[in-house]
């Protein structure tokens, strides 16, 4: 039953479809057709699609309109009418004219347009340009990838238990099963990923599923060159490209590669989990260190007391062994210091009991002395020396 | 002034051989007070000040100069 009102006005009503119309496709959705015509206003992109094989006498028009910054990652090629396509994008409905559109998320060719000499020379190639030669290592940890495949491509496995830790953050954009077109495509979604502030990447995944032709736009040589030249940037690409009895020429060339898309979120998760156990075997070994540096602490903390004590008695020691030496020492050395004293005590002695009234009497000159009243005599001693002068004369012989 | 024991040894000898030269009278009496007032008295009242030094230096060192005399003294 319906719960929509009696009766609704035009408007009213394509409003009402518009609501239900997007509700029922609740993402985005694929459309393979031809290109019709295409016009550009204003940086805005219409493409008028039809079938690949038109139906009767009123072929069917479908329009999928692009805002500017989508329209500038179309290629021209893709806009060449008679040209297939495969577009991307979700469910509108134009009110005021009644009409059934898309907001387009891309647009790009599809099919194949490889030849065998393609192949061969793309082959030649990998040889000769050295494609595949940097194989860049994968982080520890992969937490951020950017997922190039078409719409609803699913990695299954990826969001398994990983013991805890987060899955990684997928950033996707959308890709062509197949295309002639695939290099530029790859190149122009990791620029735009890369511009709208996605980046940087652990790992750029190329996916697709189902099977692919025998030579298809996987073994495009211009392809190989975006894929080598992301690696020499040092960003990993994992390619998975449902395949049966052909391995494309991707794979020589993307570092590391998985059949199926299923396989690669095996493979995604296993990485992780790999990485999870080592961390916690990182963290166990931590804890080890740590016990074994606590340890090793109280170690030096023992010896380093056993040290004090052996270094306070040894000191204590040599202190008294300085003691001692001082002491005698300083016994000798006072002795001497004694004896010394004795002996200048002698000398002064003597000299002075020697000297003591001894004077030597001359004239003023220094000569011998005029021995008559009046006359000047010189009197030196020890102590002094006078002048005087002879009152008397009092001669003995 | 001498700086060093070696120094004040060769300067206390010195006066006690003009001891002996006075005292077997080979110097004049006379000449022996004019030495003993200008060259030997001064030397001798220089060897005191240096005795007190070193005496000043032992006690600076820690050497209780009164009892390590008292105990040469009393193992001579």
């Amino acid at each position: 039953m319906s719960d929509a009102p009696a009766a609704l006005s035009p408007t009213e009503f394509l409003e009402l479809a518009k609501q239900r119309l997007i509700a029922a496709f609740d993402g985005p959705v694929g459309i393979v057709g031809v290109v019709i015509e295409h016009r550009d206003s204003k940086g805005f992109l219409t493409v008028t699609l039809g079938d690949l094989e038109p139906q009767g006498r009123f072929p069917t028009r479908l329009s999928v309109s692009f805002d500017p910054r989508t329209a500038r990652r179309v290629l021209p090629e893709a806009l060449v009418p008679q040209t297939q396509v495969e577009v991307e994008g979700t469910v509108d409905v134009w009110v005021n004219r009644g009409q059934i559109q898309l907001k387009g998320i891309g647009l790009a060719r599809v099919g194949s347009a490889g030849t065998q000499a393609a192949y061969d020379a793309a082959v030649r190639a990998i040889g000769e340009e050295r494609l595949g030669e940097v194989r860049p290592p994968l982080p520890l940890f992969l937490r951020r990838l950017l997922l190039l495949a078409p719409v609803g491509t699913t990695m299954g496995d990826l969001t398994r238990d990983l013991g805890g830790w987060q899955p990684p953050t997928i950033v996707h954009r959308s890709l062509p099963g197949d295309s002639p077109d695939l290099g530029r495509l790859v190149a122009g979604a990791v620029a735009a990923a890369e511009e709208d502030g996605e980046g940087p990447f652990d790992l750029v995944a190329i996916m697709r599923g189902g099977a692919i032709e025998p030579i298809s736009g996987w073994d495009d040589l211009e392809l190989l060159r975006t894929v080598d030249a992301l690696q020499r940037d040092g960003v990993p690409v994992l390619v998975a490209v449902g395949h049966a009895d052909h391995t494309p020429l991707v794979y020589r060339v993307a570092a590391y590669g998985v059949r199926h898309t299923a396989e690669a979120g095996r493979w995604l998760a296993d990485h992780n989990l790999e990485a999870a156990t080592r961390i916690r075997e990182l963290a166990s070994l931590l804890g080890l260190l740590r016990v074994r540096i606590g340890q090793e602490a109280q170690r030096v903390a023992r010896t380093s007391l056993a040290l004090d004590g052996a270094l306070r008695s040894h000191l204590g020691r040599r202190a008294e062994a300085i003691a001692r030496a001082t002491t005698t020492l300083g016994v000798a050395v006072r002795a001497r210091l004694t004896e010394t004293r004795r002996r200048l005590d002698a000398a002064a002695g003597t000299l002075d009991a020697f000297t003591r009234g001894v004077a030597l009497i001359t004239g003023p000159d220094g000569g011998a002395p005029v021995l008559e009243a009046g006359a000047t005599l010189v009197v030196e001693t020890a102590d002094a020396t006078i002048r005087t002068t002879i009152d008397e004369v009092t001669r003995q012989t | 002034m001498s700086d060093t024991t070696e120094d004040f040894d060769a300067q206390l000898a010195a006066v006690e051989r003009f001891i002996a030269d006075v005292q077997q009278g080979s110097v004049p009496t006379g000449e022996a007070m004019r030495a003993y007032r200008d060259v030997h008295r001064p030397a001798i009242e220089r060897l005191r000040a240096q005795l007190a030094e070193f005496e000043a230096l032992l006690a600076e060192a820690g050497v209780d100069v009164q009892a390590a005399g008292e105990a040469g003294s009393g193992s001579a």
